[in-house]
């Protein structure tokens, strides 16, 4: 048997020598490889939310529920040099208000969408911060199997925006599969 | 007795061929130190040692190498290879009839180890969607492409040399040969559906996701390169034509031109060369980029395999053995079941191609006591269904078992000979019959 094998071996390298190598990268640009072929499991998923979101998503609650024992962590982030601006140019208290007037917002927001998904028995977790909203993500985001962006995540026109800068940006630079809603 | 001269003849070529078969060293490279050594003592001179290399061999298959290089940049064979998945829509059984059917025609008009080394990868992928075992898929495609390669003069080596060497036609072959590839198509067909049919089983469901990744597949994006596809596939076509005619040549050229002599007719290495400088030509490819991918290894082999053969014409090796043929068999229907039946062992032992190269001087020799003709066609059926009998019998086999290794698919040698025995036993006996009809035998 290991006769057989060497001998395969042999006349294989003799017959093909390097075309094979060739021929696999050749196939590898539009066959999937069995790795690819393989499905993804998501155990976690990261929901980022900002100010730009107005409401809840029971569409994209739904979807998440499809990914079974996945856990989705909400964080809603307050962009910290818009923050360090206000306080800079008028004062403290001002600063500190806009901060609190974002933060309720957060809160009600994570609210929402921790109800949404808990009554679909996806189970969550929240977090809020001051913060970078497109750097902090990258940073962030590693730890995930799957991103779920809104898709006018960051944009300061939320009403008339199509799809914001950041979200594009955040789904091309992100090595993990990514959803944009 | 065996004089020493002979002797030494029959010990190289001896030692060449178990050195061919065991492969510790270059095929290539033992067949030149082969014709070195016969050289070296004179029993080949080498004035005569070129009269001994058939050039017609040589070149045809350079001129066919050059084609098939040029026309593998531009992605035709995968472009095949992902259309035959997409006909077969998810059918486990479909994959296998089609993708031999494909791999069977393709061989038939192009090299076989080309063929299939372009089609193993795409019918893996296939039998990993399906999550089915891939070996009975393998070894349909290695009896596909050596059945297919013996229904033309240009499908397998074999065919290549007796044609050479006996200036045998392209249609002839294709009328004698090709009737019996493609019963014996059948036959194989039947075979692995009757072995295998039964295990090669996938759940509706399963069959939508097959037939939607499958689709998935964008044959378009194969082509690396449209032009030279298109150019490609021109090129191809207008040489199987010119093979169709290359016997006949001058009868159409002097209805065009009517100087040229009706009785002029083009060799078939003749058509390979002039199809290889038209698309060298026309495809505008690098030259020497392409020269650099002939398989002068083949080449050489080829060379060196006809020399060593060459000192045991010259010692009258070839004669005593011919003469012992003779006097075993009566007539040409016993001549042509002893040579299709010992070149299909002999070749499932040595692999077909130095196995014909040594009976073609013994058919030769045997012309002086008996009509030949029918026994070329013995002789291109044993060699070729013989390279079935085991796993490297043909270089078609070896290239998909290599393949299949590679990708962690071991196929056992009992397991390649069981079924390439009986496909041997079986292909070999009714194409054996289907001459006998043909000369009128029967």
């Amino acid at each position: 048997m290991r006769y057989y094998q060497g001998l395969i071996k042999r006349k294989f390298k003799d017959v093909v020598g390097s075309k094979y190598e060739s021929i696999q990268k050749e196939y590898s640009d539009y066959i999937l490889t069995e790795e690819e072929m393989r499905p993804r499991e998501i155990k976690t998923i990261l929901l980022p939310l900002d100010f730009s979101v107005t409401e809840v998503s029971e569409s994209i609650c739904e979807l998440l529920s499809a990914y079974e024992n996945a856990t989705v962590t909400l964080i809603f982030i307050t962009d910290a040099q818009i923050s360090e601006i206000i306080m800079a140019s008028l004062d403290k208290e001002a600063g500190e208000e806009f901060i609190q007037k974002k933060e309720d917002y957060g809160t009600r927001l994570l609210d929402d969408y921790e109800h949404c998904l808990n009554s679909r028995s996806i189970p969550c977790m929240r977090r809020m911060f001051l913060g970078n909203k497109q750097q902090d993500i990258l940073k962030i985001a590693p730890d995930f199997d799957l991103v779920v962006l809104p898709k006018c995540y960051a944009s300061n026109h939320p009403d008339s925006c199509a799809v914001s800068g950041d979200a594009i940006l955040l789904a091309q630079s992100l090595t993990q599969p990514t959803i944009v809603f | 007795m065996l004089t020493t001269v002979q002797l030494l003849a029959l010990v190289v070529f001896i030692a060449t061929y178990i050195l061919i078969i065991d492969e510790r060293i270059h095929r290539a490279v033992a067949a030149m130190a082969g014709a070195a050594v016969v050289v070296f003592l004179g029993i080949v001179p080498w004035d005569s040692m070129l009269e001994h290399i058939d050039f017609g061999t040589i070149f045809l298959l350079m001129g066919m190498m050059i084609i098939i290089n040029v026309a593998r940049h531009s992605g035709l064979f995968e472009y095949i290879a992902i259309c035959t998945a997409k006909m077969a829509k998810g059918s486990p059984i479909m994959v296998l009839i089609l993708f031999s059917i494909v791999t069977a025609i393709v061989s038939a008009f192009l090299d076989n180890v080309t063929t299939v080394l372009l089609l193993t990868p795409m019918l893996l992928y296939i039998t990993k969607l399906m999550d089915l075992n891939p070996v009975p898929f393998l070894l349909a495609e290695i009896i596909s492409s050596n059945v297919g390669g013996s229904a033309t003069l240009i499908g397998d080596p074999p065919n290549i040399m007796i044609a050479s060497s006996a200036g045998l036609t392209f249609n002839e072959f294709i009328t004698i040969m090709g009737p019996i590839a493609a019963v014996d198509m059948v036959i194989v067909l039947i075979i692995f559906l009757v072995i295998y049919g039964r295990s090669m089983k996938v759940t509706k469901e399963e069959k939508e996701v097959i037939t939607k990744t499958i689709n998935s597949l964008d044959e378009q994006a194969a082509i690396t390169d449209r032009k030279l596809f298109k150019k490609a596939v021109t090129v191809i076509l207008m040489v199987v034509v010119l093979f169709f005619i290359h016997s006949s040549i001058g009868v159409y050229l002097h209805v065009i031109f009517p100087f040229v002599d009706p009785s002029l007719a083009l060799e078939p290495a003749e058509v390979a060369l002039i199809g290889a400088a038209i698309i060298l030509i026309w495809s505008r490819v690098q030259p020497d980029e392409i020269f650099e991918k002939i398989e002068w290894t083949a080449l050489f082999f080829f060379a060196g395999l006809f020399v060593i053969v060459g000192a045991l014409v010259n010692t009258g090796i070839i004669e005593m053995v011919s003469q012992f043929m003779i006097s075993m068999v009566s007539n040409q229907f016993e001549a042509m079941f002893v040579i299709a039946w010992f070149s299909a062992f002999a070749s499932a032992i040595v692999d077909n191609i130095p196995l014909t190269a040594a009976l073609i001087p013994l058919i030769h020799d045997m012309s002086a006591t008996m009509d030949v003709y029918p026994l070329w066609w013995a002789l291109s059926l044993g060699a070729c269904m013989g390279g079935n009998g085991t796993a490297i019998a043909a270089s078609a086999n070896v290239v998909v078992l290599g393949v299949a290794e590679r990708e962690g698919i071991a196929i056992t040698f009992m397991q390649f000979l069981k079924i390439g025995m009986l496909t041997l036993v079986i292909t070999v006996a009714v194409g054996l019959v289907m001459l006998y009809a043909m000369f009128g035998m029967l």
